[in-house]
């Protein structure tokens, strides 16, 4: 047996010199490029670039799919066509500081790998200040309006929903705002819960959820 | 990982020497011969090299050679003359990279020995080395500037943290509607939009302290897309303020506080002067360097055109069509020479495709107000060629400012964590 895995492995080396790399994968190389501004594996060190490390792969696809093609989304759709594993992923519009700019030049190829490589890496929550009596309101709301979907308090991404519990406080009220002021769509039923909670608890709802998941860091 | 080792130690004991032969570059894996990578200068580019090469192979030998026990980050240093951050924001040690079993060597480099494939240091010792990277960055040139002294480089603050504190000092001690002048030089500087951000930090100290003070910009440059983008976003925050002057090149200084400009007597309460800048001294005493200033290298493996062997990354770097002269570039070059240079002493070729590169800056304006501007590089047919160019939009919303402005510190805690973690 010994000898026929040798044969086979001799084999495989010469086809591959890679086969038998022990190093970061080349996923995990392309990753690196993002590291300076999420941080090392994904985690960042804050206060606004989110922690990346531990998301959905179809999440951080469609993220990226969703900066790519900023100008023109169709375009996205008719990619994803193409990629039945792919069904899952969502391109929304979805505004953007910076990432416009660079998600452009990465093809759907490297796109797949760096999520790959992302959604592997431990969730690491930071730790964050954040305001108690704020918090307290945030977990009432969260439990009204948010967790049908985004279940355990934010702390899963089942369904591919972004991981909110522990994420920086000020990303999270960033992305909160573009969901309530439409700078960044999201599904109906979604948009439906957040307006009944704009109109009952105010723009204020919305700093009262970003210091409940911050509270989760704990 | 271990498991992996292990699987490739039996694998040599079952299959004997003949199989490992027939593998390219097996030689350097085995434990016997640890390859030699040694990288001088420990800054944004060098400190990231080291650990990227750590990581792929952590079988190497890397020793860093640093002059300096701890490092004070010249990036966004500017935020000192604006007194938003303070000087020990910038201190950081090379203690963290020893766990990644990364040799420090604080030493200063002397030679370089071609024959040995050594570097010499001035304190006698020779360290060997299979492949070294000078990631040594830039200085000032001395001879551009009549009247320059190397003290006074150091008091006008542009390569450590500590000198821009000495010289928010200075600014403090401005007289009531005082007037500072920033000399800015025609070629490349390290951090191309720094000395736009040092003009804003000091405006937004005395748009609060001061206010009735000035800042005139003699720049030798004439008028860019960039500068535009400041002008812009100088008159939203600082109207009356800051005035340009383009095309005014210093040739001379006379005593602290006036220089020469196309012929003409400038004064200032204080004037600032950045000078030209070149590859640091090592580059030309290692013999990487051109009549530019800087160190010519190969697109495709950051390997000097001039010695073997020898790869440039960073500020000393002659760059390809577009490149700027900053910590964001340094970054990425150092982990693409940390890919090159592994998969060299691996199989002795160049990778067959390396991530691109990304030079970008980010610059505070002042409170939630900051711009930025990104460029992408792809290798292709030898060459890094521009895949994406954009500067923050004139008109962008407050909103668009604002999360620059954040994700300036974010950058800033992320890679100098990145750095020294």
């Amino acid at each position: 047996m010994l000898k026929n895995l040798c044969v086979t492995l001799i084999f495989m080396l010469l086809l591959s010199n890679s086969i038998f790399a022990s190093g970061p994968s080349k996923g995990e190389q392309l990753a690196w490029t993002c590291f300076s501004c999420h941080g090392v594996n994904g985690v960042s060190q804050g206060p606004a670039t989110p922690v990346i490390a531990g998301i959905s792969e179809n999440y951080i696809i469609g993220a990226m799919l969703s900066y790519k093609y900023a100008d023109d989304l169709d375009k996205a759709s008719e990619v994803l066509e193409k990629h039945d594993e792919l069904e899952d992923v969502r391109v929304q519009p979805r505004f953007s500081a910076m990432m416009k700019r660079i998600a452009s030049v990465y093809t759907l190829e490297e796109i797949r790998e760096l999520a790959y490589f992302f959604s592997q890496k431990e969730f690491i929550m930071p730790t964050q200040i954040y305001d108690k009596a704020a918090a307290k309101k945030g977990k009432k709301l969260h439990k009204k309006y948010c967790e049908k979907c985004h279940e355990d308090w934010g702390t899963t991404t089942d369904d591919d929903v972004g991981l909110l519990a522990g994420q920086w406080k000020q990303y999270l009220t960033f992305t909160l705002n573009d969901f309530a002021k439409g700078d960044r769509e999201t599904i109906k039923k979604m948009k439906k819960k957040m307006n009944k909670m704009l109109k009952k608890h105010g723009d204020e709802s919305l700093e009262h959820l970003a210091h409940f998941y911050a509270s989760k860091s704990e | 990982m271990s498991q992996k080792k292990l699987s490739r130690r039996r694998f040599v004991q079952v299959c004997g020497v003949a199989a490992a032969a027939s593998v390219s570059g097996w030689s350097n894996i085995s434990a016997a011969t640890k390859a030699k990578v040694v990288i001088i200068g420990g800054g944004a580019a060098g400190t990231i090299a080291a650990k990227y090469l750590a990581k792929l192979n952590p079988g190497l030998d890397i020793s860093l050679v640093e002059k300096n026990k701890s490092y004070h980050a010249a990036f966004m240093s500017n935020q000192i003359l604006s007194g938003t951050w303070t000087n020990d924001k910038f201190n950081f040690n090379y203690h963290k990279l020893e766990s990644h079993g990364i040799k420090i060597i604080n030493e200063e480099v002397n030679d370089l020995d071609l024959k040995s494939n050594s570097l010499m240091t001035k304190s006698g010792k020779k360290i060997p080395f299979d492949k070294l990277i000078l990631a040594a960055g830039a200085e000032a040139d001395i001879t551009s500037i009549d009247g320059l002294t190397s003290d006074l480089v150091t008091s006008n603050a542009w390569t450590d943290a500590r000198d821009v504190s000495k010289l928010f000092e200075k600014i403090r001690a401005i007289k009531s509607g005082g007037k500072v002048l920033l000399s800015i030089p025609a070629g490349e500087v390290n951090g191309s939009m720094a000395m736009y951000g040092r003009v804003s930090q000091i405006a937004r100290y005395f748009s609060l302290q001061n206010k009735k003070a000035k800042i005139l910009i003699a720049d030798a440059k004439p008028q860019d897309a960039t500068q535009q983008l400041f002008a812009h976003a100088w008159e939203e925050m600082y109207p009356g303020m800051i005035e340009i002057q383009n095309k005014l090149i210093a040739s001379k200084l006379e005593g602290e506080n006036t220089i020469i400009a196309n012929g003409n007597k400038l004064s200032a309460d204080l004037v600032n002067v950045i000078p030209t800048q070149k590859a640091n001294k090592l580059a030309k005493l290692l013999g990487l360097n051109d009549e530019s200033g800087w160190c010519p290298v190969k697109a495709e493996s950051f390997e000097s055109t001039k010695i073997k062997n020898v790869h440039v990354i960073g500020d000393a770097v002659k760059g390809f069509k577009g490149f700027r002269k900053n910590t964001q570039i340094a970054n990425s070059q150092a982990k693409s020479v940390a890919i090159i240079i592994d998969s060299l002493l691996s199989s002795n070729k160049l990778p067959q495709a390396l991530p691109p590169l990304i030079d970008s800056e980010y610059s505070i304006v002042g409170d939630q107000y900051a711009i930025s501007s990104t460029k992408l590089f792809r290798l292709k047919n030898n060459t890094w060629n521009i895949v994406t160019d954009e500067l923050s939009a004139k008109d962008a919303a407050k909103k668009q400012r604002q999360r620059e402005y954040v994700y300036a510190e974010s950058w800033f805690n992320n890679i100098t964590n990145e750095m020294f973690s």
